[in-house]
C-alpha cells in the first residue's frame, strides 16, 4: 500500500504543476521550462513505480497504467514540440491532462476503493 | 569611445549596397550567409559555370567576419598537440595540409582579383608571460607536433615584443589580411557572375524542395549552403557546438613599437594580439578572454580588462574601438563540414580558425557540388559520430542548457517593475505569467519582445556592452526589438505589449 501511496502522492504534484501548465498553454503562453521538467521528475518515477507495483501484485490498476502511458506519450510529443518550436495543439494538450486525471482517478478507486 | 564596432568596419572601404531579394528565383545552388564561407564558395561555384544566388540577412562581412583579427595560420586554437591526442598524427597533419591549401587559396584570390586587402605573409608566434609546468609541457608538445607536420618552428625567448616575455613558439609564412576589405572587395568581383542580395534574412526552407525563402522573395535552387556560420534551425549538430563570445578592444599606439605578425598567448585566460596600421595611425588591439555566449556576466567588464590588457604591455591613447564576435567550438575539435539530407550543406564548428576554415568548407563543399573528391571531405565530414573524443564537451554544454532551461522557473525575472530598469539597459520581467525581455532606452522608453528564445525556448540574457540580448543555450542573439542576428534562431522575439 505504501508504494501506492507514494505514486499518488507523486502524481499529485506533477498534476498540480500539470494544471499550471495547461493553463499557459490554452491562453497561447509559453511555459516555464523548469515547470515542465518538474512536472516530468514527477511523473516518470510515478509511472515506473506503477509498471513495478503492477508486475509484482495481482490485482493490479492496470486501466491507471494504460491511461498513464498515453498521458505520457502525449507529454513526450508535447515537449518536443515546444522545445522545437512547433505550434503544441491544444486539443493535445487537454487530452494529455484528461488521459492523467482519468489514470488518476482509476489509481485513487484502485488504492482507497479495496 | 565607439561603441561595440570593430576595428574592421570602422577602417574598410565604404559599404556595399546589393539589392533585397524580390520575387522568386532559381538557380544551381543558393547560398545563406555572406561571411568568408559564403563568399569563397561562391567564387569556386561561379568560377565552375554554376548559378549562384546569394542571400545575406546584413550587409557581407558584418557577421563573425568582419569581426575577426584577421590572422590566417595553419595551426589551430585547439592546438595540433591536442588535436593529435585526439585523433591521431594522420588527422593532425591534415589539418595542417588542408589549412596550408586554403591560406594559399586565399593568397591566390587577392593576387587573382587584386584585392585591396592589406595582405601581407608574416609570422605566427605563441609567447609566454611567464612560465610554469603547464607552460613548458606545452612549448614542447606543441613544438613537436609542428614539426611532425613540417612546420619550421623556432622556439626562444622574446619574439620582438615590447613587454617582458618568457618564452615563445615562432612560425614563418603566416599571415594577416583585412577580413572585411576581403570580403567587400570580393563580393565586389563576384558581383557581375553571381547574383548577391543583402538585407535578405532567410526565414523558411523547405529542405526537401531546395526552396529558401525571405520576406519578399524565394529563390529554387538544387543545391542549399548554409553559410550561416551555425546551421539555423534545430538539428542535431548543434548538441556537438558550444557557443562562446570574445570581445576585441583598440587603441592607437601612442610610442614603442608592436611588430606585425600574430601573437597569440600561452597564459589563460588566452589573449590574441596584433597591431594594423591605417594610414599614419598605427593601432594595436587585443582579443580574447571568451565566455559562453549569454552567461558572461557584465559583458563590460570583459571590454574593461582588455583595455587594462593594452594599458598594462603598451602605451596607448584612447580606446578608439570595441567589439564583440561568436565562435562555434566543436566537440571534438574538428569543424563539421558536408552534405546534410538531399540538397543542404553545413560548414560550422570552426571555433577561431574560421578564416582558413570557411575558405577550407567552401572548396570542400563546392567539390562535392561539383562531383569532384575533395581529399580533406572525409576529415571533417558533418556526420560522423565520435562518442570518446566529443563526450565531455558534449556533456558539458548540454549539461549546461539543461541547467539553464532549470533556471526558466516562473519567479525567477531579473526586477520585478520597469522603474527597476535603467536608462540605456535592458531586463527580464515577468507579466501575467510570460516572460518579457525589456530594453529601456535613452529616452526612457520601453521596447517589449519575448524573452523566450525562439531556438529551443531557453530565456534570453541581456548583453550590455552589445546591448543585445543573447541566448544561453546555443547562442542566438537578437537586437532590442527581437531581430535575430546571429545564432540557430530563425525567427525574430515576437514584439509585446507590456
Ligand atoms: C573574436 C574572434 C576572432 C576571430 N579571429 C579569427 C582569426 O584571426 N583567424 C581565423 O581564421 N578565424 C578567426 N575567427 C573565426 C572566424 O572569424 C569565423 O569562424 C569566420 O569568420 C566564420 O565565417 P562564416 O562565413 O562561416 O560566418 P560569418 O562571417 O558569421 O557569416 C555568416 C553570415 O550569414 C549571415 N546570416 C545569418 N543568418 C542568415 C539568414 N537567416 N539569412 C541570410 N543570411 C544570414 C550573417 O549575417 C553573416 O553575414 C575569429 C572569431 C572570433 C569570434
Ligand atoms: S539558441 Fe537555442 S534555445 Fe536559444
Amino acid at each position: 500500500m505504501n508504494t501506492l501511496y507514494t505514486i499518488i502522492g507523486l502524481f499529485a504534484l506533477g498534476a498540480i504543476i500539470g494544471i499550471y501548465l495547461l493553463t499557459l498553454v490554452l491562453q497561447d503562453k509559453e511555459t516555464p521550462k523548469a515547470a515542465a521538467f518538474v512536472h516530468g521528475l514527477f511523473v516518470v518515477p510515478a509511472v515506473i513505480m506503477l509498471i513495478v507495483y503492477i508486475t509484482k501484485n495481482t490485482p493490479s490498476p492496470v486501466e491507471s497504467l494504460v491511461l498513464f502511458i498515453i498521458a505520457a506519450l502525449g507529454g513526450l510529443v508535447l515537449i518536443y514540440r515546444d522545445l522545437t518550436g512547433k505550434k503544441i495543439p491544444k486539443w493535445l494538450a487537454v487530452v494529455h491532462g484528461l488521459a492523467a486525471v482519468a489514470g488518476f482517478a482509476f489509481l485513487l478507486v484502485f488504492t482507497f476503493g479495496h | 569611445m565607439k561603441k561595440t564596432v570593430s576595428i574592421w568596419e570602422a577602417t574598410a572601404q565604404a559599404g556595399t549596397s546589393f539589392p533585397t531579394l524580390n520575387g522568386s528565383k532559381e538557380a544551381d545552388v543558393v547560398i545563406i550567409g555572406g561571411g568568408i564561407s559564403g563568399l569563397s564558395t561562391a567564387m569556386l561555384l561561379t568560377e565552375a559555370g554554376k548559378k549562384v544566388i546569394l542571400l545575406e540577412a546584413l550587409q557581407v562581412g558584418l557577421g563573425t567576419t568582419g569581426n575577426s583579427t584577421g590572422n590566417l595560420y595553419v595551426t589551430v586554437d585547439e592546438h595540433l598537440s591536442v588535436i593529435k591526442k585526439k585523433w591521431g598524427a594522420d588527422t593532425m597533419k591534415a589539418v595542417v595540409g588542408s589549412r596550408t591549401e586554403a591560406l594559399n587559396l586565399i593568397e591566390a584570390t587577392i593576387r587573382k582579383h587584386d584585392l585591396d586587402c592589406n595582405f601581407y605573409r608574416t609570422s605566427f608566434n605563441y609567447f609566454a608571460e611567464g612560465t610554469d609546468k603547464e607552460i613548458d609541457a606545452f612549448i614542447k608538445d606543441e613544438t613537436d607536433a609542428l614539426t611532425e607536420c613540417g612546420v619550421k618552428v623556432n622556439t626562444g625567448t622574446n619574439p620582438g615584443l615590447s613587454f617582458n616575455v618568457t618564452n615563445s613558439i615562432s612560425v614563418e609564412g603566416q599571415a594577416q589580411f583585412h577580413p572585411l576589405k576581403y570580403i567587400r572587395s570580393l563580393a565586389g568581383k563576384l558581383k557581375d557572375k553571381c547574383e548577391i542580395y543583402e538585407n535578405s534574412q532567410v526565414i523558411d526552407f523547405d529542405e526537401d524542395k531546395g526552396i529558401v525563402k525571405t520576406k519578399d522573395g524565394s529563390v529554387k535552387a538544387a543545391h542549399v549552403i548554409m553559410a550561416t556560420h551555425t546551421p539555423k534551425g534545430v538539428y542535431m549538430v548543434q548538441t556537438v557546438l558550444g557557443p562562446y563570445r570574445e570581445h576585441g578592444v583598440a587603441a592607437e599606439l601612442l610610442s614603442g613599437d608592436m611588430p606585425q605578425g600574430i601573437f597569440w598567448g600561452m597564459n589563460k585566460p588566452k589573449h590574441s594580439v596584433r597591431c594594423f596600421n591605417d594610414g599614419d595611425k598605427k593601432y594595436v588591439m587585443v582579443i580574447g578572454d571568451m565566455y559562453k555566449t549569454g552567461q558572461g556576466e557584465d559583458t563590460n567588464e570583459y571590454i574593461k580588462k582588455l583595455e587594462e590588457y593594452l594599458r598594462f604591455r603598451f602605451s596607448i591613447g584612447a580606446i578608439t574601438h570595441t567589439w564583440g564576435g561568436q565562435q562555434y567550438r566543436p566537440a571534438d575539435g574538428l569543424p563539421y563540414i558536408g552534405k546534410h539530407g538531399d540538397a543542404m550543406y553545413f560548414l560550422t564548428g570552426f571555433a577561431t580558425d574560421g578564416l582558413v576554415y570557411g575558405t577550407l568548407a567552401a572548396m570542400i563543399v563546392s567539390d562535392m557540388i561539383l562531383g569532384r573528391k575533395n581529399k580533406w571531405e572525409d576529415t571533417y565530414k558533418l556526420n560522423r559520430f565520435t562518442p570518446l573524443k566529443s563526450f565531455k564537451e558534449f556533456f558539458k554544454e548540454n549539461a549546461d542548457n539543461f541547467v539553464q532551461y532549470l533556471k526558466d522557473t516562473p519567479w525567477n525575472t531579473d526586477v520585478d517593475t520597469l522603474k527597476e530598469i535603467p536608462a540605456g539597459e535592458g531586463r527580464v520581467i515577468e507579466k501575467h505569467g510570460e516572460k518579457l525581455a525589456v530594453y529601456k532606452d535613452e529616452h526612457g522608453v520601453n521596447h517589449v519582445c519575448s524573452a523566450v528564445c525562439t531556438h529551443m525556448k531557453c530565456i534570453v540574457n541581456w548583453n550590455p556592452a552589445e546591448k543585445t540580448w543573447d541566448c544561453p543555450c546555443h547562442g542566438s542573439r537578437f537586437k532590442t526589438n527581437g531581430q535575430v542576428i546571429e545564432g540557430p534562431a530563425v525567427i525574430d522575439l515576437p514584439a509585446k505589449k507590456f
